[in-house]
């Protein structure tokens, strides 16, 4: 079950669910040439079925996708093992140590890095 | 807009935040997923489901994908990565509170359309499978999203705690 975590230039991470290699290509492709002639990504906007909706729709430019890493699982279903014997200090420090062991996000991630704790499967090369 | 605050949200707040509970805990980090469903027909009480009835959440891509999963808001403040900005308050008595604002999320790029298509709200809740886990709070989208090859949609999900 690939999910594919994309890095666009402005540092903008997204994790997306393609059935192949093939499906992904095709869209980042899609949406790398808007980029590139400077098109907008925004999809197709019809007026809300609530009446309490937002007036102002939102619209923004595509982004050239730079990295894009392949996971098996969907990124955020990691589960660490913590290892309890290295906790230290109070135990609210303690409790500290083990949220941010557990979360699935990496704690500090350059613009260019994968945003989760997973080891990605395999990178998968842009063309161009 | 119309917003929701789901039962889920309510018990954290009475069983793990007053109680302890170590049942209704917070997940390890939130995601947050895109619905068919209008805010205005769900429920407090409202689940995930495939089945559209009621006022379930169906959830867009959860039969074709097309590039759809679910996006992470880390449980963290002003971090590095996609997480939530400081909070603020507001003093008023009948419509103030604390409130937080993540970081805008990306969804996509879509390879087509997704099945089902068209989202009309945003839904912060937890674990990566669609039509599933528990959903804390959502709004409307600004207007109903229809995706295709090349698109993205960006929300910046906001909660404010009155």
């Amino acid at each position: 079950m690939p999910f594919y975590e994309i890095i666009y230039e402005p540092g903008t991470k997204s994790v997306a669910f393609y059935e192949n290699d093939e499906e992904a290509m095709s869209a980042i492709n899609a949406h790398k040439e808007r980029a590139i002639s400077g098109q907008p990504a925004t999809p197709e906007s019809s007026p809300h079925p609530s009446p309490d909706a937002p007036a102002a729709v939102g619209s923004w430019a595509a982004e050239r996708p730079i990295k894009v890493f392949v996971y098996d699982e969907h990124p955020a279903s990691f589960e660490p093992t913590i290892d309890t014997t290295s906790l230290t200090g109070s135990p609210q420090e303690m409790i500290n140590q083990i949220r941010e062991a557990a979360s699935a996000n990496s704690p500090a991630p350059g613009p260019q890095d994968s945003q989760y704790k997973m080891e990605p499967a395999r990178e998968l090369q842009i063309e161009g | 807009m119309a917003v929701l605050a789901y039962q889920r949200l309510s018990q954290l707040v009475t069983d793990y935040l007053l109680g302890a509970s170590g049942t209704i805990v917070p997940p390890s980090s939130w995601t947050i997923g895109l619905s068919t469903v209008a805010i205005g027909t769900q429920a407090r009480n409202s689940i995930w489901s495939a089945t559209v009835s009621g006022t379930n959440i169906n959830e867009i891509g959860s039969t074709t994908a097309s590039g759809y999963a679910r996006q992470t808001i880390a449980r963290t403040i002003a971090q590095a990565g996609i997480d939530w900005q400081a909070s603020t308050f507001d003093n008023t008595t009948s419509t103030g509170g604390q409130s937080a604002t993540a970081d805008q999320v990306t969804f996509g790029a879509f390879s087509g359309a997704p099945s089902p298509n068209g989202a009309n709200s945003w839904i912060v809740t937890d674990g990566s499978t669609l039509n599933a886990g528990n959903p804390y709070f959502g709004g409307d989208t600004a207007a109903t999203r229809t995706f295709a090859n090349g698109d993205t949609e960006k929300v910046t999900p906001t909660l404010k705690a009155g």
